[in-house]
C-alpha cells in the first residue's frame, strides 16, 4: 500500500494532514531542519503531536535534513535520541556522519533526504550501507526511473507527488551560498532560483523558477511504481493548503485501492489545490519527461491562483469611506463569490478582495462559469484593458477546509470491534482496533440472593448498544459490536451510565496503547 | 598539495604553459570525452573526440614525465558524471574498461559512485579498483559528498584517497576540519574557485528540455546566466541528456596583494589542533588560471 506522506510546518499543519488522511507526517523540530524559517516543533511539544498522530493510525517522520559542523554534532545526536524515545518513528537524514552516528542507535527508522541526492541503484545500496531503510529518491527521476529502483528491492522509496519543484538537484545546488551566504544544505535557502536572470542578450525573466508539480492526474502511474509513500511538499506552506492537498491525494490513492481511479475527477481536484497554491498552472516535473519551456513561469514565480476570467476593458477606480475599490465588467470561467480573492496576471500586487457581484442589473452571491458581470473589489486595479486575472482566495473552500483542522475536528475514524462481557460480578467492555485491545471494567448491580435476573429487554439491548457505539468526539469508531451479548447476564445489572463510563475509560486506554510506536 | 578541475582537455596542451605541471591532482571532466559537442550522437564524432581526449592526455604525461621526477608527476583523475544516470552516465559505464587506463583514478560526484568505480573495474580488469597494469586506481571525492564534519570523512575511510570538504565552509573551517580528517585520506580544500554550482536536468541554455529544436550553444560554452546583480554563472550543457551545470566562483577572491593561498597552509597553533590531528597538508584546489 503506497503511504501518503504530508508536511506539518506547525502544529495546525499537522492537524490538517492527520485529519484530511495523511498516513505518514514530516515535520522539524527548532533545529536543524531543511525548513528553518516553518513554525517548527519543540522536543517538548512533540511527544503530543507524536501521541496524537499515532492514536489516529499517523506515523511522524522527524527531519534533521541538514548537513552539520563538528560541533553541532553531538547536539543533533542528542536532539535525536530524545525524539526517539518520545516515539518517532523515522528521521529524515542529510549528514553522512549524523547517520553513521546514528546506525544501530535508535529504534525509529532512518530515511536518506533528497538531499543525499539518491538516484540510481547504486546510490540506494550506498544509502543501505549508512544504515538507512528508505531513501528519497531526487525530483528528477521519470516514472520509468522511479519503477526501475523500486523493482530492484533495495530499499523503501519515496518520491515527491506535489508541490515546489527545484531547477538543481537537492543537496548539489550552492546557488543559494554564492549570491546570499544562506545555504540551501543549511535550511536557509534563499530561494535564488526564483529570481531573474538573463543570458547574454535577452531581458531579465525567472528562468529557473519551474510550476509546482502536481501527479493528480497520472497518480495511478506513480502508485504502479511501487513506491513505498508519496511526499506532498510544503512545510512553508498554509494549513488550507496541508488539508486541501492531502485530502485530494487522499481521495485519489482510495479511488486506486478501489479500482476506481478511472472515475476520480481528478480535474476538478486540480482546480481547487489551484486555487489554494499554484504558479501559474502545474506540471508533472521530470516524472513524464523532461520539464518543457511552458513549465517555467518566466513571468512571476510566486503564488498565481486559479485561472478564473478576464476584465473586459479597463477597470475604473474609486474611494468610498475612505477605502480603495474598482470595479469593472468580468467574464468568467470559474465560479466567483462575494469575499473570493483575486488578482491580475503578472501583477500579482493588483487585486483584492470581491466586495459585490452584479449579474444581470441585480446583486448576486456569485458569478457562474460561462456569465458575465460587474465585480466591485476593495483593493488597486491593474492598468491596462482585458486583463486576465486569478482565484488566489476561495472563502467558501477556505471555510470548508479550516473546519478540518479546527480544534475536536475528529474526521478519521479508527474503526474498532467492542465486546461486552462478565465475568463473575464485574462486567468488562473490550475495544479492539485489532492490534492492540484496551479493557474497562466496573462492578455490575449486585442482586438479593435467589432472585432471578432480570432479562434485559430488546430495547434495553439496542440503547446498550447506541451508548457504546457513541465514540463521537474521539478517533474511534464502533464497527462491529457484539450486541446482543451471547451471554444473557452480560447486561444484567449494567446501567447507562456505568457503559458511558466503561466506553469512557476503554477508548482512554485504546489511545494509550496506540500512542506508542506502532 | 594542489588540484584543479578542467572542463576540457584542451587546457593540458603547451600552448596554455606548462604551469599545470605543477599541479599533484588534474581533474578532467567527462562529458569532451563522451560527447565531443552536440553532435556526439553520430558514432564517428564521438570517436574522434574521445582520439583527441586521448592525445591530450598522453602528449601531456610525455611533457610530464619529461619535466618531473616520477612522484611529481601531476595524477590525472576523470570525474564521473555529474548527474547519475541518462545517457552520458550510461554511456560512461558502458565504455569505462576502455577509458578507464587512460587515468590514474576517479574523482566522484555522487554517493553511489564509489561503489560503482570499484564494480566496474572489478569487471574490467579483475579486482575492484584494480588497474591493468596490476596498480590501484586512485578515488577522490568531490564536494558531493556535502563533507562538512570529521564523521562524515571517517564514513568514506578505506574507500577514497582524498575527500575534498564543501565549499559552503569558510577557508578557515575548511582548514580547521582538514586538520581532524583520518589519517588514510587526504583533504581538499577548495580555495577561491571556479566550481560546479547547480547541476539541473533542465537546459539552463535552450529552456526548452530534450529536442526542442532551440538548442544555442551547447557544450562548454553554453553561454551564461546573469543575476540581476551583474553577477556571471557559465553554463556548460550535456547534449546527450540536455542536462546543464551552473559554474561560479566559491570563496571569497584572496585579498589584494596577499600574493595568493600561502597563509591557507600555514599551521594552526597548538592550542586549535585537536590531539591526534593530521599534519600533512591539505590539497589545496584552485583554477587551473591560478598555476599560471
Amino acid at each position: 500500500m503506497t503511504h501518503l506522506l504530508a508536511p506539518a510546518g506547525g502544529p495546525e499543519s499537522l492537524v490538517a494532514a492527520v485529519q484530511n488522511g495523511a498516513d505518514e507526517i514530516y515535520l522539524g523540530l527548532r533545529e536543524f531542519s531543511a525548513r528553518a524559517g516553518a513554525e517548527n516543533f519543540s522536543l517538548e511539544d512533540l511527544e503530543a503531536r507524536i501521541g496524537y498522530a499515532h492514536v489516529r493510525g499517523v506515523r511522524i517522520n522527524v527531519a534533521v535534513n541538514i548537513l552539520l559542523s563538528d560541533a553541532e554534532l553531538p547536539r543533533a545526536e542528542a536532539l535525536v535520541a530524545e525524539a526517539d524515545r518520545l516515539g518517532a518513528d523515522a528521521f529524515i537524514i542529510q549528514d553522512t556522519g549524523l547517520a553513521r552516528r546514528l546506525a544501530g542507535k535508535v529504534s525509529a527508522a532512518l530515511h536518506a533526504s533528497t538531499q543525499m541526492t539518491v538516484m540510481n541503484i547504486h546510490g540506494l545500496r550506498e544509502a543501505r550501507a549508512m544504515g538507512f531503510s528508505r531513501a528519497v529518491l531526487a525530483r528528477e527521476l521519470s516514472i520509468e526511473e522511479i519503477g526501475e529502483l523500486c523493482a530492484a528491492g533495495i530499499m523503501e522509496t519515496e518520491v515527491f507527488c506535489h508541490g515546489a519543484l527545484c531547477m538543481n538537484y537537492s543537496g548539489q545546488c550552492l546557488l543559494g551560498y554564492a549570491v546570499s551566504g544562506r545555504s540551501g544544505n543549511r535550511g536557509t535557502c534563499s530561494q535564488p532560483c526564483r529570481l531573474r536572470y538573463r543570458r547574454r542578450d535577452d531581458g531579465f525573466s525567472y528562468l529557473m523558477s519551474p510550476a509546482d508539480l502536481c501527479a493528480l492526474p497520472y497518480l495511478d502511474r506513480l502508485a504502479a511504481t511501487g513506491v513505498s509513500a508519496l511526499k506532498i511538499e510544503g512545510r512553508l506552506k498554509s494549513p488550507d493548503y496541508v488539508a486541501a492537498v492531502t485530502s485530494a491525494y487522499r481521495r485519489g490513492l482510495d479511488s486506486i485501492a478501489a479500482g476506481t481511479f478511472d472515475g476520480f475527477d481528478s480535474a476538478a481536484e486540480v482546480k481547487k489545490l489551484a486555487t489554494v497554491f499554484s504558479r501559474g498552472g502545474f506540471c508533472s516535473g521530470h516524472q513524464l519527461g523532461k520539464l518543457q519551456l511552458s513549465d517555467v513561469t518566466s513571468g512571476y514565480p510566486g503564488k498565481t491562483g486559479l485561472l478564473c476570467g478576464s476584465s473586459v476593458g479597463r477597470c475604473s477606480s474609486f474611494e468610498k469611506n475612505g477605502v480603495r475599490l474598482f470595479k469593472f465588467t468580468a467574464s468568467v470561467t470559474e465560479k466567483l463569490s462575494c469575499g473570493d480573492g483575486i488578482s491580475f496576471k503578472d501583477s500579482p500586487d493588483r487585486g483584492g478582495v470581491v466586495n459585490v457581484i452584479e449579474a444581470d442589473g441585480r446583486r448576486a452571491d456569485s458569478l457562474l462559469p460561462g456569465r458575465a458581470g460587474v465585480i466591485t473589489v476593495c483593493g488597486e486595479a491593474p492598468s491596462g484593458a482585458d486583463v486576465p486575472f486569478y482565484k488566489t482566495y476561495d472563502k467558501a473552500l477556505s471555510e470548508e477546509l479550516s473546519a478540518t483542522y479546527k480544534p475536536g475536528a475528529e474526521l478519521r475514524k479508527i474503526p474498532v470491534a467492542a465486546s461486552l462481557y462478565r465475568s463473575g460480578g464485574t462486567v468488562f467492555l473490550a475495544l479492539s482496533d485489532g492490534k492492540n485491545t484496551a479493557e474497562a471494567a466496573a462492578e455490575a448491580l449486585s442482586r438479593a440472593p435467589g432472585e432471578a435476573a432480570a432479562a434485559p429487554d430488546s430495547g434495553f439491548a439496542e440503547k446498550a448498544e447506541n451508548v457504546i457505539r457513541a465514540t463521537g468526539g474521539t478517533p474511534f469508531a464502533v464497527t462491529v459490536a457484539a450486541f446482543p451479548p451471547e451471554d444473557p447476564e452480560a447486561l444484567s445489572g449494567v446501567t447507562f451510565s456505568m457503559l458511558k463510563h466503561l466506553r469512557r475509560e476503554a477508548v482512554e486506554k485504546l489511545a494509550k496503547l496506540r500512542e506508542r510506536r506502532q | 598539495m594542489r588540484s584543479t578541475f578542467l572542463f576540457s582537455p584542451d587546457k593540458l596542451s603547451p600552448s596554455r604553459g606548462d604551469s599545470l605541471l605543477d599541479a599533484d591532482f588534474i581533474y578532467l571532466s567527462c562529458i569532451p570525452l563522451l560527447t565531443g559537442g552536440r553532435q556526439a550522437r553520430e558514432d564517428s564524432l564521438e570517436k574522434s573526440s574521445a582520439r583527441a581526449f586521448e592525445e591530450s592526455l598522453t602528449d601531456f604525461r610525455r611533457r610530464a614525465a619529461a619535466a618531473k621526477s616520477p612522484e611529481k608527476v601531476p595524477k590525472i583523475l576523470l570525474s564521473t558524471p555529474f548527474i547519475s544516470k541518462g545517457r552520458l552516465f550510461a554511456g560512461f559505464c558502458e565504455k569505462f574498461a576502455e577509458f578507464a587506463p587512460l587515468f590514474d583514478g576517479f574523482i566522484l560526484q555522487n554517493i553511489g559512485d564509489a561503489a560503482l568505480i570499484e564494480k566496474l573495474t572489478a569487471e574490467a580488469f579483475g579486482a575492484p579498483l584494480a588497474k591493468p597494469d596490476g596498480k590501484r586506481f586512485l578515488l577522490a571525492g568531490d564536494t558531493a559528498f556535502n563533507i562538512t564534519n570529521r564523521e562524515s570523512a571517517e564514513y568514506w575511510s578505506g574507500r577514497l584517497d582524498v575527500l575534498a570538504i564543501l565549499p559552503e565552509l569558510t577557508a578557515a573551517a575548511q582548514q580547521s576540519l582538514a586538520q581532524t580528517f583520518p589519517g588514510n585520506i587526504i583533504p581538499e580544500i577548495t580555495a577561491f574557485s571556479t566550481a560546479v554550482i547547480t547541476r539541473s536536468e533542465h537546459c539552463l541554455a535552450a529552456q526548452g528540455g530534450f529536442g526542442c529544436g532551440k538548442c544555442g550553444p551547447c557544450g562548454l560554452d553554453a553561454g551564461r546566466l546573469i543575476d540581476e546583480r551583474g553577477r556571471r554563472f557559465d553554463i556548460v550543457t550535456d547534449p546527450l541528456d540536455c542536462t546543464s551545470l551552473l559554474l561560479g566562483r566559491t570563496q571569497e577572491a584572496p585579498p589584494a596583494g596577499s600574493g595568493g593561498f600561502a597563509g591557507l597552509l600555514s599551521p594552526l597553533p597548538k592550542e586549535h589542533v585537536t590531539p591526534g590531528a593530521r599534519s600533512s597538508s591539505a590539497v589545496i584546489r584552485r583554477d587551473s588560471g591560478d598555476f599560471m
